[in-house]
């Protein structure tokens, strides 16, 4: 399958650019039901390896079928580089599945579900998962459905990430948009290229 | 990050016929290790057959190992998915996508080195036989029920379709 196009222009711009391709692995963490498999869908534009297969939890989220062992997309960006987009499934019984995915990353999205009322919890264990496999690796909390949840406290998500150890950038995202889901990635690839220069300037 | 083990509900005495056969088909093969029968979507629904590994473990892996390996079946346009195999220094692991109705299944073996992988796969998929017959014969039950509650029967490639 090609990859797809940051701007919607095919494989051709990233072999305009001329320059040898640069691959980020982003790996999109999140509860089940929380909009991973829709936010890779919609930044891939649909071009997307899924895995999914009938839901029988319906108690655990309303849907149909449910991610069992991850979604893939290739993303072009503007300057040549490759985003790999890689969905985890939520579901706890798919744990190990996590770490497998989170090798190499050069990226995580931690996705809540603003209307689940027990996203603090969440937040926590997934902070958890990424302390204990991915300590290093630069991540940001994008927040979904919160016109839904009009009261969810974006700030205390980054308190609490901050007391767990992580300042991470906090932000609403609706999954279904492209373009929300693409600004995402901006703030995700900003806190990357800081993380670099700290790395390389000390 | 909760997880849906209540979700399976499966009829009592509808587990104990599946159980039986998965029993049998353990005993049936000497090196047989453990026997495990899950839905699509990763929950045990017997519990397994043998005393190597964790049941509700193995039926998430297999859910994940047969959903990628479907994955690449379509990539290849290789049809539907019906077995993976897994070998490995100290044994071998036998993953099936059973077409049952009303829910696809998916039955995964473990064996040890002794095992021959033909005799096992032919065995695996005679006690996959019976299950589904197991499970079409109680559709016979005049108020159709299965016995697999809050299951739907969307075949397993149609639910990776858009």
């Amino acid at each position: 399958m090609p990859a797809a196009c940051w701007r919607g222009c095919g494989a051709a711009c990233a072999s305009e650019a001329g320059a040898s391709v640069r691959e980020h692995k982003i790996v999109v963490l999140g509860s089940m039901g929380c909009g991973k498999s829709t936010l890779v869908r919609a930044i891939a534009a649909g071009a997307v390896i899924n895995t999914d297969v009938h839901n029988s939890d319906r108690q655990g989220a309303d849907k149909a079928s449910t991610t069992v062992a991850m979604d893939y997309a290739d993303i072009d960006l503007p300057n040549g580089d490759r985003l790999r987009l890689y969905g985890t499934p939520g579901q706890q019984r798919f744990d190990f599945l996590w770490p497998i995915l989170l090798q190499g990353a050069s990226g995580v999205v931690l996705l809540l579900d603003a209307t689940r009322p027990g996203a603090a919890d969440e937040l926590a264990a997934y902070l958890a998962v990424l302390q204990q496999h991915a300590a290093q690796v630069p991540a940001v909390i994008g927040v979904s459905r919160l016109d839904l949840a009009p009261r969810f406290d974006l700030e205390a998500c980054a308190t609490q990430a901050g007391q767990q150890g992580r300042w991470l950038p906090v932000v609403p995202v609706d999954a279904r948009d492209r373009e929300q889901g693409l600004c995402l990635m901006d703030v995700l690839m900003s806190e990357m290229e800081a993380g670099a220069m700290v790395a390389a300037h000390g | 990050m909760a997880d849906g083990h209540d979700a399976r509900r499966l009829d009592p005495a509808l587990r104990a016929r599946l159980g039986s056969h998965l029993q049998g088909f353990a005993d049936g093969i000497t090196g047989v290790r453990s026997v495990v029968l899950a839905s699509v979507d990763g929950f045990a629904l017997v519990p397994a057959a043998g005393t190597h590994g964790n049941g509700e473990r193995l039926a998430a892996m297999t859910s994940a190992m047969l959903a990628l390996a479907a994955a690449v079946g379509r990539e290849l346009a290789l049809g539907e998915l019906e077995v993976l195999m897994l070998e490995a220094g100290e044994g071998k692991v036998l993953m099936l996508a059973l077409p049952a109705v009303p829910a696809p299944l998916l039955l995964m073996t473990a064996c040890d080195a002794r095992c021959v992988i033909g005799k096992v796969l032919w065995s695996a998929k005679e006690c996959g036989r019976n299950i589904m017959a197991e499970l079409s014969g109680s559709r016979a039950d005049p108020q159709g029920n299965t016995g697999l509650d809050n299951q739907r029967g969307a075949p397993w490639q149609d639910s990776t379709i858009p």
